[in-house]
């Protein structure tokens, strides 16, 4: 029997697709539009493109005039929804309450069903992942060697558990070595896993719609904290917070037995409740980028700039669109290293407005905004000094 | 006789259409949502923000204020024309319906306007990148259908006599002659375009605006 394009979407995905009003809104706040202008690959095409694949192939039409559809119409609107940063802006400015961001993976995971995604080198995901833990195919004894700062190790068992992350373990060090210093100088017990055992949280399998591993991968994890008396479970990484929040409990089979926190949310925490004291003060204007999965994802935006505002001296400027509304970075939807140029265009926007804004500094939180903007930067005009979010503050609380 | 059938065949094709998306619906069986940050609000409260926020497009509010007054306006006056027309079919309304009749004289002014205030507003921005093709051809049926009635109610009046009599025998299989009049024709069938091209969303979107509410939490 011919798979159905209905087959892979839930009820509220199929609502969803019915709902788009073909109002085009979105194409107001989509990076990939502001960079390309092609409709053709803007989120209500994308809808009504695979709206028609259903009606032509699953409706009365269909019965009537044959369920073809043209190889061309399918690899173009695969490779629109591969070229798409999943960043969501379109589903929180959509009238209809339409969930792009958990929209668009769906998508992509029938497409990869049928064969014709992902695209380029997002099919040696799942391998790199398989033989070594990780997306980048590094090896999984230098995931914290290289950057891990000097000091007491991790308990073996705590109720606190640091999750480092790919992307920050291999591609944003300086970020991950920020959180450790933080997460020290709280002084709360906290545990990791071991380099070998802490993989992939699945997110790059996820968004690239490559969902086959990830049911025996987050069992992995989740046991592995577990066994280590869990109950909190804090991580740095935006996409990776999201994937543990709203799909672990999916692939888990069950509720989780831990709460999943960013990590700006245990230190506010630790702020409000004085176990983390701020030395010193910063006379800089700074100006902070909310990452999508982090604003858009799981709503947190006021805590990190609570804690950029702790910092004495500390004039914080926002971009035009911040909070839900941010813009991506261009870093998004693995859709970074096979659009190179349409993200290297999306960050140079970023960087643009920070430095027409004066701001000394670019504060970011999540590793693949880091690792983007500063990629953007090279052979670029115009330069800002980039930092995490944590590792700006362990220079003021060590 | 001609309009007769046409009328049978939209009506069996939008039973059609209706059954197809009802089975289509319960094919899918896909991943459902989980929601590991469960909102710390009532659900009365939610519901409540839900129902407001398909009443009033809320979201539509939130992100561009000078279309959501002119697609608030025109859904608002397209629901009162239309329950305003149940008298054409319906016998035995009762006497206050005779308000919603007399609103329906208002709403049937601000219907065109609300749809050529939204053509304004979206050729304001960028008018082959904001307004979609399908958008478009709609907007142009409505206002049609909008500017025909408005005729037939001012200049070239029509017996609505002949025009229940006509729709109430469609109803009831005991066909009457067809009033007279080209502008009621035009009115008519570009009536049964609209129900053929009525966009999906006008049963899903308050289901998914319900949904994106119990996704936000309390949020303005």
């Amino acid at each position: 029997m011919v798979r159905g394009f209905t087959e892979g979407l839930g009820r509220k995905e199929m609502a969803e697709i019915k709902a788009c009003t073909q109002c085009r809104e979105c194409l107001r706040y989509c990076p990939v539009q502001e960079v390309t202008g092609r409709i053709a690959i803007a989120p209500s095409e994308k809808i009504r493109i695979y709206r028609s694949f259903i009606e032509k192939t699953e409706s009365l039409r269909a019965l009537i005039t044959g369920r073809d559809l043209p190889e061309q119409l399918l690899g173009d609107f695969t490779r629109a929804v591969f070229e798409c940063t999943t960043c969501g802006a379109c589903g929180e400015v959509c009238p209809a309450g339409i969930d792009t961001q958990r929209l668009w993976p769906l998508l992509r995971r029938e497409m990869v069903k049928r064969g014709l995604g992902p695209m380029g080198s997002q099919a040696e995901i799942p391998g790199a992942i398989e033989s070594t833990g990780n997306p980048y195919n590094q090896p999984a004894s230098e995931r914290y060697s290289p950057w891990f700062p000097e000091g007491p190790e991790p308990a073996r068992r705590a109720e606190i558990a640091y999750y480092v992350g790919c992307t920050g373990a291999y591609q944003a060090q300086p970020m991950v070595r920020g959180d450790l210093m933080v997460l020290r100088a709280i002084g709360r017990e906290f545990t990791m896993l071991e380099a070998e055992e802490e993989v992939c949280c699945g997110f790059p399998l996820y968004i690239t719609g490559q969902h086959e591993p990830l049911e025996a991968l987050v069992k992995r994890l989740v046991q592995a904290y577990r066994d280590r008396g869990v109950r909190e479970l804090i991580c740095s990484c935006p996409c990776c917070v999201n994937m543990m929040s709203k799909d672990w409990p999916y692939y888990y089979g069950e509720r989780l037995p831990f709460r999943i926190i960013h990590i700006t949310q245990y230190v506010l925490r630790a702020l409000r409740e004085g176990g983390l004291k701020i030395r010193g003060e910063l006379r800089e204007r700074l100006i902070y980028h909310d990452p999508c999965y982090l604003s858009r994802g799981v709503g947190v935006i006021r805590e990190p700039r609570e804690i950029l505002q702790a910092i004495p001296g500390v004039e914080l400027v926002e971009f035009d669109r911040w909070g839900r509304l941010s813009r991506c970075c261009g870093a998004g939807g693995a859709a970074r290293k096979v659009f190179h140029e349409n993200a290297t265009a999306i960050a140079r926007l970023s960087i643009d407005e920070a430095y027409e804004k004066g701001a000394h500094r670019l504060v970011l939180s999540c590793p693949a905004c880091y690792e983007k903007v500063n990629e953007a930067m090279r052979g670029y005009h115009r330069k800002i000094m980039i930092v995490d979010i944590m590792e700006l503050l362990s220079g003021f609380v060590t | 006789m001609f309009i007769i059938i046409i009328t049978y065949i939209v009506i069996a094709l939008l039973y059609i259409k209706g059954v197809m998306n009802i089975l289509l619906l319960c094919r899918a069986q896909g991943q459902d949502q989980v929601y590991l940050n469960d909102s710390t609000y009532p659900r009365t409260v939610l519901y409540m923000l839900s129902l407001l926020d398909v009443i009033f497009f809320t979201r539509l509010f939130r992100i561009n204020k000078p279309l959501w007054l002119g697609e608030w306006l025109f859904h608002l006056s397209f629901i009162i024309v239309l329950l305003a027309h149940l008298r054409y079919i319906l016998v035995g309304l009762p006497s206050w319906w005779s308000h919603i009749v007399c609103m329906g004289k208002y709403a049937g002014l601000l219907m065109p306007l609300s749809l050529l205030y939204i053509l304004v507003v979206r050729a304001s921005v960028d008018w082959r990148r904001y307004i979609s093709p399908g958008n478009l051809c709609l907007i142009i049926i409505l206002l049609i259908i909008s500017v025909s009635g408005l005729l037939m109610r001012y200049i070239y009046r029509t017996d609505i006599v002949e025009v229940k009599r006509f729709m109430v025998g469609l109803f009831t299989f005991s066909f009457q002659p067809l009033p007279e009049g080209r502008l009621f024709m035009l009115h008519y069938l570009a009536g049964l375009v609209l129900l053929l091209y009525l966009p999906s969303h006008v049963l899903t979107a308050p289901v998914t605006i319900s949904e994106a509410r119990r996704r936000e939490g309390f949020r303005i």
